[in-house]
């Protein structure tokens, strides 16, 4: 199982989207990570073959996806970025209908139990026959998951799927994507770090378009090491110190305050361990800073 | 099987959306109430219709020896010209009892008498008169060389010489059922809501990414909307019309069905030995086939459009100019538009035919090849356009 992306480029008018992207996945959770605004979604609209590239390739099993043409959708499970869906259907009947246009050849029986099973794992079983215009935020979330999920896709996509999502919503879908990542390409877009950080094979992250970076989370936490520092500074100087320098954390404490920086100066700080949340800050601070 | 599994689930898109029921709510009363734009005489002429049909049904079973022996009464009753169209009736002629009894006035049956008589002696000239000309100007093609026109006449005079059935009894209210022309304005507005707006509000929900990215997503589905379409525009047709029949026969009184064409003012001269009810049906065909065209039309310049915006008002000047264009166009044969099936008494009340190759091919069934081939080109333009600009997005 392999997936490719051969130096994608995507230009709009007066704005490069994407600019040269390669990498190759096989088996398991890849986040994209990135701030808004990077081209994550714009990446993986191409992947999922609804936008056109201005020039690169994607491959799957080494073949042009745009030959494969319903062969690569038939294997693709997408979930977009907060997709409308059909309020005037009930949760079981937008699956149903999913099914079909997935071109799903199932008995009425199996095609219950598929629905069913979705539906069980993302936790909407209870609400099956209600309509879509009743749901949540959260819900239509999980049901937009449910479908990209229906016919057991190789190749599964995901843009931003826990925006809109509580916490323990959030959690508890990470949980149902570690479960059916098994034997699937899963590329997972966010901005949330948490999302990702303990599920993720690799991290990709993207910044301007560009790839700038990609391995494991363990390793790029590594990379951090000795750039992460705790500064002991004075209630009145701390707001001085986040416009000269990159500030993870602000811990208040009885007589000073803690600063958590990043970067490559500590400005005599403690050096201390790094996480995710420091190398998302350290790789897009510039963009942290214009937003 | 999967594609009407698709096409049911695009009628339920459809038909449970909140803007398409009120609409159709809105447009079938408004439908109902211009077919009763007097409701204080709301059923008045269905009485005056029972007793046409009373009467014709009492013409036709009189035997030759009791119309005679009426005849003769009623003459020697009121005077010569009493069978005279141009006869001015007394008050005691016109309120019953009559010569047949209490139920009729013996106005009521002579008058209904002289106007069957007159359509059927004047239908039989107007044949005798198109056969003749048709024999003339058959032998002056033939003279000429004239392919077209002499195989135009020789079909002319094949149709016209069958014998065709006597009118025995008056046709009423179906003209109005026929030639009225609000009610097909008003299932076009309802064809045109939903046409309009069967692609781009993927569109402006973002659904479409899911069937792009989705194995039938593309063509299967592609086809189930412009198929879905179709069955709502035949549907619309059937309520709406179904619907202004029912107030026509609640109000007026419909009679007549099974006497042939020419019974009605306009269609004399219709081609083939066709019945009113045939013909009516005839017509609804034609208006359905003219609906599932528009909404081809309309679903075509939805699948094209950016914005439902601009799919709206697109597509409400593609309603208008055609509605316009078959209700006032200029007096010309092709200059009919897409709409043209709504009032297909244009190419019924003569021999309407068209020289293809020297052959005369009815001009309904040319207009019906070219709506084929619109209509395919309009999907197959559909598939190739929608496709390939959302990639471009």
């Amino acid at each position: 199982m392999e997936l490719s992306v051969e130096n994608l480029v995507k230009q709009y008018s007066g704005h490069r989207a994407l600019d040269g992207v390669s990498f190759t996945l096989n088996e398991g959770v890849y986040g994209l990570l990135g701030p808004n605004g990077a081209g994550k979604t714009t990446l993986i609209n191409i992947i999922a073959g609804i936008l056109l590239p201005t020039s690169g390739a994607v491959n799957w099993e080494k073949a042009d996806i745009g030959n494969l043409d319903w062969r690569y959708r038939e294997i693709l499970g997408f979930q977009p970025q907060t997709p409308t869906l059909y309020k005037t259907f009930r949760a079981d009947e937008f699956l149903y209908y999913m099914a079909a246009v997935k071109g799903m050849n199932l008995s009425k029986k199996e095609l219950r139990m598929t629905v069913d099973k979705v539906l069980d794992i993302v936790n909407l079983r209870q609400d099956a026959h209600r309509k879509i215009r009743e749901f949540s935020g959260g819900m239509r979330q999980r049901l937009g998951i449910a479908q990209a999920l229906l016919n057991e896709p190789k190749l599964l996509l995901l843009d931003e799927p826990t925006a809109g999502l509580d916490p323990q919503e959030r959690i508890r879908l990470r949980n149902v994507i570690a479960t059916v990542a098994l034997n699937k390409i899963v590329i997972w877009t966010t901005h949330i770090v948490s999302d990702i950080e303990y599920m993720a094979k690799e991290i990709l992250m993207l910044k301007n378009g560009r790839l700038i970076a990609r391995d494991t989370p363990a390793a790029l936490v590594d990379k951090m090491q000795g750039k992460v520092f705790s500064l002991s500074v004075s209630p009145q100087e701390a707001a001085v110190w986040q416009t000269r320098t990159l500030v993870g954390n602000i811990r208040k404490r009885d007589a000073d305050v803690l600063l958590r920086i990043v970067g490559d100066n500590g400005f005599g700080g403690i050096t201390v361990p790094p996480n995710l949340e420091d190398v998302y800050l350290y790789y897009f601070q510039e963009i942290a800073e214009e937003e | 099987m999967q594609l009407w599994k698709l096409i049911k689930y695009e009628l339920k898109k459809t038909v449970c959306n909140k803007f398409f029921t009120i609409t159709f709510f809105l447009l079938f009363v408004v439908n109902i109430m211009l077919w009763c734009e007097h409701w204080e005489a709301f059923g008045d002429g269905r009485k005056v219709t029972k007793y046409t049909k009373a009467e014709c049904a009492l013409l036709e079973s009189l035997s030759s020896e009791s119309l005679t022996a009426f005849k003769e009464k009623m003459i020697e009753q009121y005077g010569a010209d009493v069978f005279s169209p141009s006869y001015i009736p007394t008050m005691e002629m016109m309120s019953p009892p009559g010569y047949f009894g209490e139920q009729f006035s013996d106005f009521g049956i002579i008058n209904t008498y002289v106007a069957l008589q007159q359509m059927n002696e004047e239908n039989e000239a107007l044949y005798q008169n198109v056969l003749k000309a048709a024999k003339q100007f058959g032998r002056e093609a033939l003279e000429e060389g004239n392919d077209y026109e002499v195989r135009r006449n020789q079909s002319i005079i094949r149709l016209y010489s069958v014998p065709r059935p006597e009118i025995n009894c008056l046709v009423c209210s179906w003209n109005d059922f026929l030639f009225g022309r609000h009610t097909m304005l008003l299932a076009l507005l309802l064809i045109f809501q939903s046409g309009a707006g069967m692609f781009t509000k993927e569109i402006s929900s973002q659904t479409w990414l899911l069937l792009h990215t989705s194995k039938n997503g593309k063509g299967k589905t592609l086809a189930s909307k412009f198929f879905a379409a179709g069955i709502i525009a035949v549907a619309t047709v059937i309520v709406f019309q179904g619907s202004s029949m029912l107030m026509i026969h609640l109000n007026y009184g419909l009679l007549g069905a099974a006497e042939p064409v020419s019974a009605i003012q306009g269609l004399e001269l219709f081609p083939f030995s066709f019945t009113v009810g045939q013909y009516v049906l005839l017509t609804m065909l034609c208006q359905m086939w003219a609906a599932i065209v528009i909404s081809v039309l309309f679903c075509t310049v939805s699948a094209i459009s950016g914005s439902g915006l601009v799919s709206y008002i697109v597509n409400g000047f593609i309603l208008g100019g055609s509605f316009l264009l078959v209700n006032f166009s200029p007096d010309s044969e092709w200059l009919t538009g897409p709409l043209a099936l709504i009032r297909p008494e244009k190419y019924f009340e003569s021999y309407y035919t068209v020289n293809i190759l020297g052959y005369p091919v009815m001009g309904v069934l040319i207009h019906l090849i070219i709506d084929c081939v619109v209509g395919i080109g309009c999907i197959i333009l559909s598939a190739k356009v929608y496709h390939r600009k959302r990639r471009k997005i």
